[in-house]
């Protein structure tokens, strides 16, 4: 009798879960990382192509922390805070946003291997830019008059409203037509993009590079606002969206059984992962599989559950863009290399390998 | 629970699939829904499950329209096990049955210890306790539909709806699954593919022919070798099973055959 109940009263084994970082310590995870992209930044704002001695970076960040930005030497003020600082934070919103907006399009495509630019967003944001570059940003009416950044923006956001009127019929997403088209209209519009190309002068083809290849170079502090309250807004919308997202995993019709609205959540998620990618595009050109490569390496350690998932490829982004674009201003300095040559040259062997674990694991 | 579908029709691209259907389940009913390929069961369904809108006629539960309350009240009533399917298998079995508590919280609500126990219980029920900490890539095709039936029980509705549970399960997978959604006592709602399941586990068979009711009521007096031939195009006999004592049905084309 006695050893029945002792039996009985034993609690049952907590589970640990199946993935690198339990679920409990996810807490623990985030600050951690919190604390990775602090030293990260740090260490990208004290190095760079023009030398400068620690103990003077630390004085100019100093002064403008406690408000005393007038007693730095203004020469080392304007390298540290007007060029570096900027250009470090806006490396963490970018690989931030393009990070989420990769969890974003793998969740409604329902494919691991998707990334933020399968819609053609990022084909559509260059040749905006390319647009106003030759016709100049006083022709073409409005397009012109929001600027390269502005044009950039509007053009990708047209492209995916090309592709999701393509892709729809009745107003339901078909995933494999979604990928298909979003290729087929990328492709387009790079063709288009080569097309404007040849109309230009050579002294500008240096500013469109910027958007083909993606760079942070030349970040300014003024540019900072738009990114960060979009990736708010739409971060916040997700994290309450996120058991939807979980569902929606399981594909429409299991998602549909569990009560999820599943053609206007697709939607959404649409719209939500466009405005990331887009506003990204916008300020950094197309920065190649981040948005691929960092929500792969958040799933490997916390899994697919999104409400761990995206804080975690968030500030995974925002550490991994910050190192990338340090390495590629001081690889070969004092030149400077553009920072989607080192994603991609990053991206695709991590593509290649997963492509050949996934497939390795359905058999 | 009790299912009633009056009247439904409903149609893919304009496309008329599903003809005036009429259906209906007592609680504790497994009904089988069987009938050729594109005859509309899994159409039927989805009008069941809420991812397609009849455009006519119907789906009541208990009375209670299914189509005019909210999603996640539906959700309560009603859950769903779909074919096979790979798409989520990163997450744990663990993550992905609670992925069933879905219908019962609010946005932002955590899962508590009582979603907990109900997803253990569920896993117990299933068979599957001991996986609880696998990822559901690790798992044969017969286990992963078990843990998808113990997803669909943790959504706690008392009409369970199944579209081919089997497809692509080996035999034995096959059985244990039927035999275990037999057990649970839930109204059941399931199309299946092969005509001697059906026989054998439901307590009704509806056929479905061209979007059409063609027929319905008790296995045997539905299921007649005269009937299966014209519904379904091949011969049948229509025997007791003799290791079961349940209806069995063989099959057979109607090219003559000679056993040589």
């Amino acid at each position: 009798m006695t050893t029945e109940m002792t039996t009985e009263s034993v609690p049952a084994p907590r589970y640990r879960g199946p993935h690198l970082v339990p679920a409990p310590a996810t807490g623990l995870l985030i600050s951690a990382l919190a604390a990775a992209w602090l030293l990260a930044s740090l260490l990208a704002i004290s190095l760079g192509s023009v030398h400068l001695p620690l103990s003077s970076v630390w004085e100019v960040v100093g002064a403008h922390l406690t408000g005393r930005a007038e007693t730095a030497d203004p020469l080392h003020d304007q390298v540290v805070w007007d060029i570096r600082t900027p250009r470090v934070l806006l490396a963490a919103l970018v690989g931030a946003g393009l990070s989420v907006a990769g969890v974003v399009f793998q969740a409604l495509v329902r494919n691991p291997l998707a990334d933020p630019y399968v819609l053609g967003v990022s084909s559509g944001a260059s040749l905006g830019a390319v647009l106003v570059t030759a016709a100049g940003t006083a022709a073409l009416g409005g397009l012109g008059g929001l600027g390269v950044t502005g044009a950039a923006f509007t053009t990708a956001l047209l492209t995916v409203l090309v592709v999701y009127l393509l892709a729809q019929r009745g107003g339901r997403l078909l995933d494999s037509w979604l990928l298909l088209v979003g290729v087929a209209v990328g492709y387009l519009c790079a063709a288009a993009t080569t097309y404007a190309q040849l109309q230009l002068d050579p002294s500008e083809l240096q500013g469109v590079m910027f958007w083909l290849m993606g760079s942070v170079a030349g970040a300014t502090w003024q540019q900072l606002g738009v990114p960060a309250a979009v990736i708010a807004v739409c971060l916040a919308y997700l994290m309450v969206q996120a058991r939807a997202l979980n569902a929606l995993l399981a594909g429409e019709d299991t998602a549909a059984g569990l009560g999820v609205p599943v053609h206007a959540q697709r939607i959404a998620l649409l719209v939500i992962g466009s405005l990331l990618t887009a506003t990204m595009v916008s300020v950094a050109g197309g920065i190649g599989f981040v948005g691929l490569m960092v929500p792969h390496m958040a799933r490997l350690i916390v899994g697919p559950d999104h409400r761990r998932l995206l804080p975690v490829a968030m500030l995974s982004g925002a550490v991994f863009l910050v190192l990338v674009d340090l390495a590629a201003r001081t690889a070969h300095r004092p030149e400077e290399l553009p920072v989607g040559v080192f994603t991609t040259g990053l991206g695709v062997p991590f593509f290649l390998w997963l492509l050949r674990r996934r497939s390795a694991r359905r058999t | 629970m009790r299912l009633d579908l009056t009247g439904i029709d409903a149609e893919i691209d304009s496309r008329p699939i599903l003809t005036d259907v009429h259906l209906s389940a007592a609680p504790g009913d497994f009904v089988a829904l069987i009938g050729p390929n594109g005859s509309g069961k899994s159409t039927l369904l989805r009008t069941v499950y809420r991812a397609l809108r009849p455009t006519g006629g119907v789906v009541r539960l208990d009375g209670a329209d299914l189509w005019g309350m909210p999603a996640r009240r539906a959700a309560r009533h009603r859950a769903v096990l779909t074919q096979h399917s790979d798409a989520d298998v990163d997450f744990s079995v663990t993550e992905l049955v609670t992925t069933g508590r879905i219908p019962h919280k609010r946005l932002l609500e955590r899962e508590n210890e009582t979603d907990r126990a109900i997803v253990e219980h569920c896993l117990d029920r299933v068979g599957m306790r001991w996986a609880a900490d696998r990822l559901v890539s690790t798992l044969s095709g017969g286990e992963r539909q078990r843990v998808l039936l113990a997803r669909a029980l943790a959504q706690q509705a008392p009409l369970l709806v199944l579209d081919e549970p089997t497809n692509h399960l080996d035999v034995r997978a096959q059985l244990d699954l039927l035999d275990l959604v037999r057990s649970l006592g839930l109204t059941v709602l399931a199309a299946l593919h092969d005509l001697d399941h059906a026989a054998a586990y439901a307590d009704h068979v509806v056929v479905l022919s061209k979007g059409r009711v063609v027929g319905h009521g008790p296995p045997l007096d539905v299921l007649t070798p005269a009937f299966i031939e014209e519904v379904f195009g091949v011969r049948a006999h229509v025997d007791v099973h003799p290791l079961t004592g349940r209806p069995h049905i063989a099959l057979a084309s109607l090219a003559p055959q000679a056993v040589s």
